[in-house]
């Protein structure tokens, strides 16, 4: 059940990313796919144990990787989406519009 | 002892981007500081050096991070292939960051972005786990994004962003693959997940270790630009400032193309290599009719770019040993000229205010040592003797003998040469008075490179010339340094067969570039050139290659 | 947009308070859940309630651009630095200096603490920057 539900806000935040045609919903798109990601390495990390992986505790711990390995994910994706969030925030100043459609018009003079 | 040095390679690029940051907030000592934070290239090129001999004779060095041990730390591998990346990224990166410091107008914070983007790139070259191969890769595209809208363009900001969304998207189907590959083998260490796959018995005997190899090769294909994950690359590396550009084009990708390398063979994906030189081939052909049609001049190139990594590309997929030298001995020729070839037309376009190819008057008594430079970046490309292009299109005739892909690869090669044609004309020797005096009305123009840039160009030119003269000699080390053992034998390069077969390809291209000329050319050109994609086709483009991979890996 | 006197008085008592909880999850995140990132996260997260609330001419006078820059690089180059005492130590890189020496007063703590409060100082720094960067009106 879990996993169809994580599977879900994968597809959720791929829909945003590929529908929506303003910018900053397409970041969020962003934000929400890779969040499926990290509850797939948490998910499955936290299938072997019970609790924290802290030393000294007696019962089985969860598996600490994936929750290291995410948590580097998590601020390789804070990086880009404040970055990202800075170019759309460009972008809307020159063009004065969130819609990507007119960016990309007003952008690339293929013809000129 | 000499494990410890390989840590250096990544460190010396970090100090110097330290160093850049501190002469952003330092502001008097701006200029110096920089300086100093390029002179830290010299420490990776002097340890690359020392290292060369292990390296050759089949070593390949670890160091661990920290001092933990494989299965949890992080490792360093220097071996032939990750030695051979950092090489072409320490020659082009320094290039590019000296042509940089004779433009006055690039500050500390440039440099800083530059010097992180390199020890990215070292990173992506010696990581020895996936995860680290991962972060690597994000550290790389962060700095890139920036450096791309560096100048603030509309178009940069706009290309920025596309490639952001591009490749992000690209890189969670890689996490994802890492998750397949950490759920069923439990390691990430690319040595230890080629032994247990070898274990095993190979990727195809797995659950699911194909599709993470699918996912894998997706993630790192939209890094490498490929078709069909190509697409952001026009507009990436023809809107970012030039230096930028030659960067993108000549290091990049092919950093991102070794780390396919990497991962394709050590998890003993050959079954993947017909698809590869398919995809390869056509992505060659179809990337240079597209560049035929171009007006612009750096999406010219862009697209040239992606053409030779399609040359690279197949002739990888063909499999042999020689093969594999001659794949990579293309991509140091086309990091070379490429480059070159970016930083000669930049200066045209900033010394101008022109991006489009009939509106740059011919600057050949304007800019007589870049015009030189340019031609030998031109006919390199092309493919004609003495030149580099010559030497490792020779090896990939070699390498590709009787593969039924060759034949796409040859069109190109003389669709290339038309394409140049095309081009070279901003280079020529114009009439007297005309290009002296650059256009007005356009706020960057007028600037005219200074000794430094130049110099940077003509070294760049020289090593063109060289690697092409020397040609056999450097694809003998190249086979060494990426087999650790000598070659059987490598072809002769200046056969008179070969030098007599560079000449029907001169003059069929010659006619397809008269055949551009006509109207009814230039009409197809136009129609070509207004099908470049949105960004929504574009994801479509790339799921679409996503599911080809994963259904010819199952 | 009118500004409400529960917003204003309520960013003002909590703001303190996120950042000691923002420095205490730096200090001890060696051994109990916290570490540098979510500790910097948290340092952010309390200046960026105190602008939202106080705007950002208000707060940039308590955390001014320039110092928060300055903090960045700084924590960065000392950052590298724990990194190299590592190194000359003959650990490697990013390796504990002290491994080879019996320290009683802190037991446990080792480098951990040293690479969590830099993290901490240049991730909260950044994270504010950049806020404070999008969140600054007209230009």
């Amino acid at each position: 059940m879990t996993w169809i539900l994580i599977c879900a806000i994968f597809v959720v935040g791929l829909w945003g990313i590929t529908h929506q045609a303003n910018m900053v919903k397409k970041v969020m798109g962003l934000s929400i796919a890779n969040s499926a990601i990290i509850l797939l390495f948490v998910y499955y990390g936290s299938l072997s144990g019970t609790t924290a992986p802290i030393e000294g505790s007696g019962d089985p711990m969860v598996d600490p990787l994936p929750q290291a390995l995410m948590l580097t994910a998590i601020v390789v994706a804070v990086c880009v989406m404040s970055l990202a969030l800075v170019i759309v925030y460009r972008l809307y100043q020159r063009f004065g519009t969130l819609d990507i459609r007119g960016v990309e018009r007003g952008a690339w003079k293929l013809n000129d | 002892m000499t494990e410890g040095l390989v840590v250096w390679v990544m460190l010396a690029p970090l100090l110097g981007a330290v160093t850049a940051l501190l002469g952003k907030l330092l502001r008097p000592l701006q200029r110096p500081l920089s300086i100093l934070g390029t002179a830290s290239l010299a420490v990776p090129a002097v340890i690359l050096t020392l290292l060369l001999g292990p390296v050759m004779s089949g070593e390949s060095l670890r160091y661990a991070l920290g001092g933990w041990p494989e299965p949890y730390g992080i490792s360093l591998v220097l071996d032939g292939i990750s030695w051979f990346s950092c090489a072409i990224t320490t020659v082009i990166a320094a290039a590019v960051a000296l042509f940089s410091l004779g433009r006055r107008r690039y500050e500390a914070g440039y440099f800083f972005f530059l010097l992180i983007m390199v020890a990215g790139m070292y990173g992506v070259a010696l990581t020895g786990d996936l995860f680290t191969l991962f972060v690597s890769f994000e550290v790389v595209a962060v700095t890139v994004y920036v450096l791309i809208a560096w100048e603030e363009t509309d178009t940069g900001l706009a290309a920025s962003y596309k490639y952001l969304i591009l490749s992000t998207v690209g890189i969670l189907f890689f996490l994802f693959g890492i998750f397949l590959v950490y759920r069923d083998l439990g390691v990430l260490s690319i040595s230890l997940i080629s032994r247990a796959l070898a274990e095993a018995g190979g990727v195809r005997n797995t659950r699911f270790m194909h599709l993470a190899l699918a996912f894998l090769c997706g993630g790192i294909g939209v890094r490498t630009a490929f078709i069909p994950f190509h697409t952001w690359l026009p507009e990436a590396h023809a809107y970012a400032p030039h230096p930028i550009s030659a960067m993108l084009s000549g290091a990049m990708i092919k950093v991102s193309f070794f780390a396919l390398v990497r991962v394709v063979l050590e998890f003993g994906g050959t079954y993947l290599f017909e698809l590869l030189m398919w995809i390869g081939a056509v992505t060659a052909l179809a990337a240079v009719l597209s560049a035929l049609a171009q007006s612009d001049v750096k999406r010219l190139l862009a697209y040239h770019s992606i053409s030779q990594l399609g040359y690279v590309l197949a002739v990888f997929g063909a499999g042999s040993a020689l093969a594999l030298t001659a794949s990579f001995s293309h991509a140091l020729n086309h990091a070379l000229f490429k480059s070159l070839l970016f930083l000669t037309v930049g200066a045209a376009v900033s010394f101008t205010g022109h991006r489009n190819i009939h509106r740059i008057p011919p600057l050949g008594r304007t800019m007589p040592l870049f015009s030189a430079a340019f031609f030998a970046g031109a006919l390199s490309i092309s493919g004609i003797p003495p030149f580099n292009g010559f030497a490792s299109k020779g090896l990939i005739t070699t390498g590709m003998e009787g593969s039924a892909a060759y034949p796409l690869l040859w069109v190109t090669s003389f669709l290339t040469i038309a394409s140049f044609i095309k081009l070279s004309r901003i280079f020529l020797p114009g009439p007297r008075r005309a290009g002296t005096t650059p256009s007005s009305g356009n706020s960057n123009q007028g600037s005219v490179p200074g000794i430094l840039q130049t110099s940077v160009v003509t070294v760049l030119a020289i090593l063109c010339l060289g690697t092409g003269m020397f040609g056999g000699s450097m694809a003998h080390g190249l086979y060494r340094i990426i087999h650790g053992t000598a070659p059987d034998a490598i072809p002769r390069l200046f056969s008179a067969k070969k030098l007599l077969g560079v000449l029907p390809a001169v003059l069929l291209g010659t006619a397809a570039f008269v055949g551009v000329s006509t109207q009814w050319g230039r009409q197809i050109a136009g129609r070509i050139r207004r099908m470049a994609p949105e960004l929504r086709t574009v994801l479509l483009f790339f799921f679409v290659g996503l599911l080809v991979f994963a259904v010819v890996a199952y | 947009m009118k500004k409400t006197t529960i917003l204003d008085l309520v960013s003002r008592k909590l703001a303190p308070f996120m950042l000691l909880f923002g420095l205490y999850l730096l200090s001890y995140g060696h051994m109990s859940p916290g570490g540098g990132f979510q500790g910097g996260v948290v340092i952010a997260s309390g200046v960026i309630l105190l602008f939202v609330a106080q705007g950002v001419g208000t707060t940039a006078s308590l955390f001014p651009f320039r110092t928060l820059s300055l903090v960045e690089a700084a924590a960065f180059l000392l950052l590298l630095a724990a990194g190299l005492a590592g190194l000359a130590a003959g650990a490697g890189f990013l390796g504990n200096p002290m491994a080879g020496v019996d320290v009683r007063a802190v037991p446990r703590v080792s480098m951990i603490l040293v690479y969590n409060v830099l993290i901490g100082l240049k991730v909260g720094a950044g994270i504010s920057f950049v806020c404070m960067y999008l969140f600054r009106e007209g230009r």
